[in-house]
């Protein structure tokens, strides 16, 4: 049963975080976003919400709630296969969430948590390191003999000749990152269950992935991405973060109202 | 800590903000009637982080990130670190609302205890800027 208060008071709505099976229900003693009202757990049936009160008025929030949100998340995450909401997920009442989510979507979210069942998400993201444009010098002779041309002379001078340069060297950076991140994709992709290739966020990005992986193979997963890490190391700087709930295989490319 | 050799460690967390952002704003189980929190309490930039790759701006960065490599190799001076200007570039076509320049402006709010530095940069014009690098700037390129 329910630990804590049940919203309904006025005044109050419930902010919801995430769905877990009502058998990994975890013990949380968090302060949740808002009015940092007590985490707690929401069951119904099979499932249950982690929850907490927040101001009926909640619809501003500010970055403590942000970090609140995903520490909630990722503390359940590690006792629990947890299906993470979207932040700013605000339901008018327990009734609403219990009706709308936990039964309303029951079929849904009860497909989600076994398909994601032991499993959470790995995200690996690289970035070129500067270096990359000796190699793309080295590589394309145009930009190397553009690059001569335009030595010494004056910038406004040479406006059109760095557009074109920095045309080919884009150019060049494209087909680098679609080679590296296949490469890099292939070596991974064979330990995941899923995995979702994000946009490429900047311009000296290699690729941004998230990899669904079981926990059983987690130390299998870290030693091949240290391996790609390794091969690139002169080349691609990788960030690697994990275990998270699985926030990239919950919604397949659904958009939320800011999304 | 994990068991891993010197070239990647796993952390917790996406050590940049904006991963961070962009996995809890955009991705999560949507029930789409009863999201309405947004994000106040930072100043809100005009910038999207993620740049248009296909635009004047870009070219003409990668073009002084090459040219740089002249200097390098005659021994010039010290080499001015390699920003990426990532609002430069403008933001997407699309308006995707307050969040995506909550985003940006988060992420800079943030960095102090950020690490990662390619990616929290904030937007900076070159102040040798010439009127013609000025005049080029301009949002059509973005996809």
């Amino acid at each position: 049963m329910t630990a804590g208060s049940p919203s309904g008071a006025p005044g109050t709505a419930t902010y919801v975080y995430g769905v877990v099976r009502a058998s990994e229900a975890p013990t949380i003693d968090a302060t949740g976003v808002g009015r940092g009202a007590p985490v707690r757990n929401l069951t119904d049936g099979d499932l249950t919400a982690i929850v907490s009160d927040v101001d009926e008025g909640f619809v501003e929030a500010g970055r403590e709630d942000l970090e609140r949100h995903m520490a909630i998340l990722e503390h359940v995450a590690l006792s629990a296969t947890v299906v993470p909401l979207r932040f700013g997920t605000v339901m008018p009442d327990d009734g609403a969430v219990t009706a709308e989510l936990l039964r309303g979507r029951a079929e849904e979210l009860d497909e989600l948590l076994t398909a994601l069942d032991g499993r959470v998400e790995l995200s690996l993201s690289g970035t070129y390191e500067e270096r990359i444009f000796g190699e793309v010098v080295a590589e394309q002779p145009e930009v190397a003999a553009l690059r001569e041309r335009m030595r010494g002379r004056d910038e406004d001078a040479t406006y059109y000749d760095r557009i074109r340069l920095g045309e080919l060297v884009a150019q060049a950076m494209a087909a680098k990152r679609r080679q590296d991140s296949e490469q890099v994709l292939a070596q991974l992709r064979p330990l995941a269950d899923d995995v979702r290739v994000g946009d490429v966020a900047h311009e000296r990005s290699v690729l941004s992935a998230s990899f669904l992986v079981h926990r059983d193979r987690l130390p299998e997963f870290d030693r091949a991405a240290e391996a790609v890490a390794a091969e690139n190391r002169a080349r691609i700087r990788f960030r690697y973060a994990g275990p998270l709930p699985p926030y990239d295989f919950v919604g397949g490319g659904e958009a939320g109202p800011w999304g | 800590m994990t068991q891993q050799g010197g070239y990647l460690q796993r952390t917790p967390h996406p050590s940049s903000l904006y991963d961070v952002l962009d996995l809890i704003l955009d991705k999560g189980l949507v029930i789409d009637l009863y999201v309405r929190v947004s994000l106040v309490g930072i100043e809100l930039l005009t910038i999207d982080a993620r740049i248009v790759i296909a635009s004047v701006d870009t070219y003409l960065r990668f073009a002084e990130a090459v040219n740089r490599l002249d200097l390098a190799e005659t021994g010039g001076k010290d080499l001015p670190e390699f920003i990426e200007d990532l609002g430069e570039g403008g933001g997407r076509g699309k308006t995707k609302g307050a969040l995506d320049g909550a985003k940006e402006s988060i992420k800079d709010v943030f960095s102090g205890d950020d690490d990662d530095d390619s990616e929290k940069a904030p937007a900076r014009r070159r102040s040798r800027s010439s009127s013609g690098e000025r005049s080029s700037r301009g949002k059509d390129d973005n996809e």
